[in-house]
């Protein structure tokens, strides 16, 4: 009935766009003024010659006016006439529609009044609103992972409004490739040749489209990248301690690598089907501006009671320069505010001096002022401060000596390091988890489940220095799998060659770093015995060597943890080091090495998943880890290798978790949790590269809910012709108005052409 | 303007200004008086004409004895008699002539009028005679030619008097002025040459017979400027004035053919005139006439001059 009315509506509108101005031209032809002549033979000679001209003009000029009115009233009267048959009027077909959310924290960047967050759910509403009730639909987040709300097509739309009326922003970042794969792998359940869309909600950033493709990987690079977390010297040594402490903090660096690996392979646009329209609404800001506190570094890693320190802040930004204010907060308690101007698109590192503080877990937050993307202008961080370095020491008592002697004298008689000597008999009574560094001296060897501790101490991020002595044989290493390098023999040296220069290879190394070659120049030792080595494993390195070729001190990652490893034993019995005037120095800068290397992590990325052994090795079964909130964080237990290890389950709440190790306890202060500033880097995406990163051929982008639902519109019931008929009126309405003026531009006067002078006599 | 006779047409500071002008003629003309103006007959005045071979009969008065003296002949000397000026004004009154594109410009029978009263006043002052014929269809009336004030004053009363209307029959007045004007005078033509469906070969032949009887003829061809430009700004029922015929035309869509028409037209006349000798000018009714008659009056007595 409404399609008939349409086209009658259309029929009388089309007869009234040819006919008015027909009727108009007509109507101006016969209203004409009498106007007496003086003779009109040469009129008639005139419309002799130039009748048909004039009909011509004529005819051209009321066609042109005629097309004018025709495309007019297409373009404002009937808006029903399409690019595609005549929209919904003559055809209906049955959708099935995906929909993707981006639930990166970036999403909660205010746009006017709402979040960008708000819009989306808004949006996605509406999609849903413009459906019918045969229409099918699925939900999915796109997070760091893909996060089904809806996995299944299905047509309760009003379950499906509320699920996403509910829906909750994460804490992380997003990848846009994974979910609109699966929410594809939705719509292609349903084998029926249907219409089929896949709309996604996101910002304006270009973070979540850099899992598509080669093409994508690049989007944040070059100057658009955001700054790096820190400008480190090209050492290797320090590439891999930073290495060491993303691994710390959450693994977070291998995870995301892995992710975008498998998320870059796993994008495949060939499986997006070319009858699948893809719709892509940007409801973020055109130009966001956000600066963000993203990376802390205390200084030194090894506080001491009574220390002072020194906090590194630094800051990313985005946007325009701009002048922000951060204030650092210690245990709730503001402590220094300063003010900065932080400009361009490179990070700034503000520094402050902390106070000297005293013993156990200090709480930290960095606060700036409120921007457009609140949740990440906190960074919250712990304070470790120790009274003393514990240090673990096996091995029998006159072989420990010179190192108990060593360890245990410093500056004023106390050297802040806590030796405690045990036999290797009472070696599995030790905690090693509460020792910063464990020496083994001629302790070989070991049994099997003690050699698993000591790896396992060492992959917790532990530091093992290890002493040959007599006791052990070469053949006693090989079930170590931590070693620099193993054994092959005991060699007993001849006196001539007895004299060994040591030689420092790596010299910017952790242990060497601090040590200066005194006046004497380089120490020379006496070695009567030493072990004779393999060559080195992975990972491992020559720190010191004795002479030219021989190694005396190898180092080696495992883990999270070190392994260190001397080729003489710590007594005298072997070589004269424990007289040398090095080795204080040396085992001084070990244990503060392991001190500082291991063990306490500042702050963490918020994680899904996170293992309490490499993070909180003091919590139990019955420990109570909780938000900062104060809810109870769930704690996963799980077997491997016989031994319990325990997860903490969705960690990604930024702030201080605490920690009960038994219910009866404290709580205190154990986790500081942040999300990751990968995420508050809100460079813009250029729109156009859309298509080309995606590789999808109907894929339409849209800045706004209105605009969707326009393109939404115009892609179902095809482009309304309004836009196009417009453009034609102007055109037509140029090309009638130089025309007409063409037309009416005068003739030159013939008395002109004559040239009549003043006494009437003709010039011309 | 108020008044009537030449005081209609013309004011004293017009009369004024036209107290030197003289009108001409560029040919010999026949007069009853002696005149300023060349006559074909030889007679008493100063000016040397050419010598004749004495036979009986003839003054020996006139006998030139210098010429005798060189040749041994009797030749007598002759003489240029010198006469007054006839000037007969020949006035369209057909009902295209009242045409007036403007009402603040004059219709072209009044232009007329008004310079044939510049012209007469010039004649008569000078002691020539002027005389006039109405035409339009045929001759509508006569005034014979006399040098007089009071007949110029008459003359311009009758033209005040009367009012265009009837056709033209342009050609066959003029052929019958022609016959009617014996003497060889001076003829102006006051018309817009705008005749029913005629042929300007027609009137070219009526004015070719003015000229075939020595008569000096001047065309002033009245027009107004619409007429030539046809300077409308809207379509329009345009009507005959003589023949009350209609037509539909949109000027600026054939203002170009009506030129080249208009153009072919006035062309017909020139061309002519020029083969004829016969002074052709266009006369445009927007143009002030003062100017235009002081003008054409200082050009022609140049011309007489040299």
């Amino acid at each position: 009935m409404f399609s008939l009315m349409a086209f009658q509506f259309f029929a009388v509108g089309a007869g009234l766009a040819i006919g008015v101005p027909l009727a108009i031209h007509m109507i101006q032809s016969s209203q004409t003024v009498k106007m007496p002549f003086s003779t009109i033979r040469f009129l008639k000679l005139a419309e002799k010659k130039s009748s048909r001209q004039i009909k011509m003009e004529n005819f051209i000029l009321w066609l042109l006016r005629t097309l004018l009115m025709f495309f007019l009233s297409f373009a404002f009267g009937v808006p029903i006439v399409r690019t595609t048959n005549f929209g919904n009027l003559i055809v209906r077909t049955q959708r099935n529609v995906a929909i993707v959310i981006d639930a990166s924290y970036s999403m909660n960047y205010l746009v006017g009044k709402d979040t960008a967050w708000d819009k989306a759910l808004e949006s996605a509403t509406e999609v849903i609103n413009g459906l019918k009730e045969s229409d099918k639909v699925c939900l999915y987040l796109a997070t760091e992972d893909v996060e089904p709300i809806i996995e299944e097509l299905s047509a309760e739309h009003d379950f499906i409004k509320e699920k996403i009326k509910a829906l909750e922003m994460g804490f992380t970042s997003s990848q846009l490739a994974p979910a609109i794969m699966a929410a594809n792998s939705a719509l292609t359940a349903d084998k029926r040749n249907i219409e089929k869309e896949i709309h996604i909600f996101t910002d304006n950033q270009a973070l979540p489209w850099s899992s598509f493709g080669k093409g994508s990987v690049a989007l944040l690079d070059g100057d658009d990248a955001p700054p790096p977390p820190k400008e480190e010297k090209p050492d290797k040594k320090k590439d891999k301690g930073k290495d060491e402490d993303d691994k710390k903090k959450g693994g977070k660096k291998s995870k995301d690598d892995e992710k975008q690996t498998a998320s870059i392979t796993g994008w495949d646009p060939q499986q997006i089907a070319d009858k699948t329209a893809v719709f892509v609404t940007l409801l973020g800001a055109a130009n966001p501006e956000n600066i963000t506190p993203a990376d802390v570094d205390v200084q030194p890693r090894l506080i001491m009671e009574d220390m002072p320190s020194k906090l590194t802040v630094r800051l990313a930004h985005c946007g325009p320069p701009r002048n922000t204010s951060i204030t650092v907060f210690l245990d709730g308690e503001e402590l220094q505010t300063r003010s900065t101007i932080v400009g361009g698109d490179r990070g700034e590192d503000m520094i402050f001096s902390l106070p000297p503080l005293k013993q156990g877990n200090h709480t930290a937050r960095i606060e700036l002022p409120e921007d457009n993307l609140k949740v990440d202008n906190d960074f919250h961080f712990l304070f470790k401060v120790k009274e003393s370095l514990p240090t673990l020491i096996v091995g029998k008592k006159e072989e420990t000596l010179f190192l108990v002697k060593a360890l245990t004298i410093g500056i004023g008689g106390k050297s802040g390091i806590r030796a405690d000597v045990v036999s290797p008999n009472d070696l599995d009574e030790q905690e090693l988890s509460e020792y910063s560094c464990v020496f083994l001296c001629n302790v070989l060897p070991f049994s099997g489940q003690q050699i698993v501790d000591m790896e396992q101490y060492v992959r917790g991020g532990g530091l093992l220095v290890i002493f040959p002595g007599d006791l052990g044989t070469a053949s006693d290493y090989r079930a170590w799998k931590c070693l620099p390098a193993l054994p092959q023999t005991t060699v007993d040296l001849m006196l001539s060659d007895r004299k060994h220069m040591l030689r420092w290879e790596k010299p910017q190394h952790p242990i060497l770093r601090e040590l200066k070659i005194g006046q004497g120049g380089a120490p020379i030792l006496t070695i009567r015995k030493s072990l004779i080595f393999d060559k080195l494993e992975k990972e491992s390195e020559i720190i010191i060597s004795a002479g030219a070729e021989k190694a005396f001190l190898m180092d080696r990652s495992f883990g999270l943890g070190r392994v260190l490893l001397f080729n003489v034993s710590c007594d005298r019995t072997w070589s004269s080091l424990p007289l040398s005037p090095y080795f204080l120095p040396y085992v001084h800068q070990i244990v503060q090495y392991g001190a500082g290397m291991g063990g306490f992590v500042p702050y963490i990325w918020a994680t899904d998943s996170l293992s309490l052994r490499e993070f909180l090795p003091s919590a139990t079964r019955d420990s109570i880890l909780e938000d900062p909130d104060g809810k109870e964080v769930s704690v996963r237990t799980s077997v491997q290798e016989g031994r319990t290890l325990l997860h903490a389950e969705d960690v990604t709440k930024p702030g201080i978790y605490t920690i009960k190790v038994t219910p009866s306890d404290e709580a205190e202060p154990a986790l500081a949790v942040n999300i990751s500033r990968k995420e508050s880097n809100l460079t813009p995406l250029d729109q156009s590269r859309i298509k080309e990163i995606t590789e999808i051929e109907r894929i339409y982008v849209a800045n706004s809910k209105e605009d969707m639902l326009q393109k939404i519109e115009d892609h179902r019931l095809g482009k309304s012709l309004a836009e196009t008929c417009l453009w034609l009126v102007l055109m037509i309405a140029v090309a009638e108005f130089f025309y007409a003026n063409m037309k009416a531009k005068n003739t030159p006067k013939l008395t002109e052409q004559l040239g009549i002078d003043v006494t009437g006599e003709v010039k011309g | 303007m108020a008044g009537s006779g030449i005081s209609h047409y013309l004011t004293p500071e017009a009369m004024h200004k036209l107290g030197r002008q003289v009108l001409l003629s560029r040919y010999v003309v026949e007069g009853n008086l002696a005149g300023a103006h060349r006559s074909p007959l030889k007679g008493a005045s100063s000016e040397f004409a050419d010598h004749k071979p004495y036979n009986k009969g003839d003054d020996p008065k006139h006998i030139d004895w210098r010429v005798y003296a060189r040749t041994d002949k009797f030749y007598i000397k002759r003489y240029e008699d010198e006469t007054n000026l006839r000037v007969y004004f020949v006035i369209d009154c057909s009902h295209s002539m009242a045409y007036r594109s403007d009402d603040s410009l004059p219709t072209k029978y009044e232009y007329a009028c008004k310079l044939a009263t510049m012209m007469g006043f010039c004649v008569v002052k000078m002691r020539d005679s002027v005389g006039l014929f109405q035409i339009a269809d045929n001759i509508k009336m006569k005034m014979i030619a006399n040098n007089s004030m009071n007949h110029l004053n008459n003359l311009c009363k009758r033209m005040q008097k009367t009012k265009p209307a009837s056709n033209t029959n342009l050609a066959e007045s003029l052929h019958l002025i022609a016959e009617s004007i014996h003497k060889r005078a001076l003829v102006i033509v006051l018309s817009d040459l705008f005749g029913d469906d005629e042929d300007p070969e027609s009137v070219n032949l009526a004015l070719a017979h003015f000229r075939k009887q020595m008569h000096d003829v001047v065309v002033f061809h009245m027009l107004d400027p619409a007429e030539i430009d046809l300077s409308f700004k809207n379509g329009a029922e345009f009507m005959d004035m003589e023949t009350n015929e209609v037509i539909t035309a949109n000027p600026k869509s054939m203002a170009a053919a009506y030129h080249e028409v208009f153009e072919e037209f006035l062309a017909k006349y020139r061309t002519a005139c020029k083969a004829m000798k016969v002074d052709y000018r266009i006369v445009k009714t927007d143009e002030p006439l003062d100017d235009f008659a002081r003008a054409y009056l200082e050009e022609r007595r140049r011309l007489q001059a040299g």
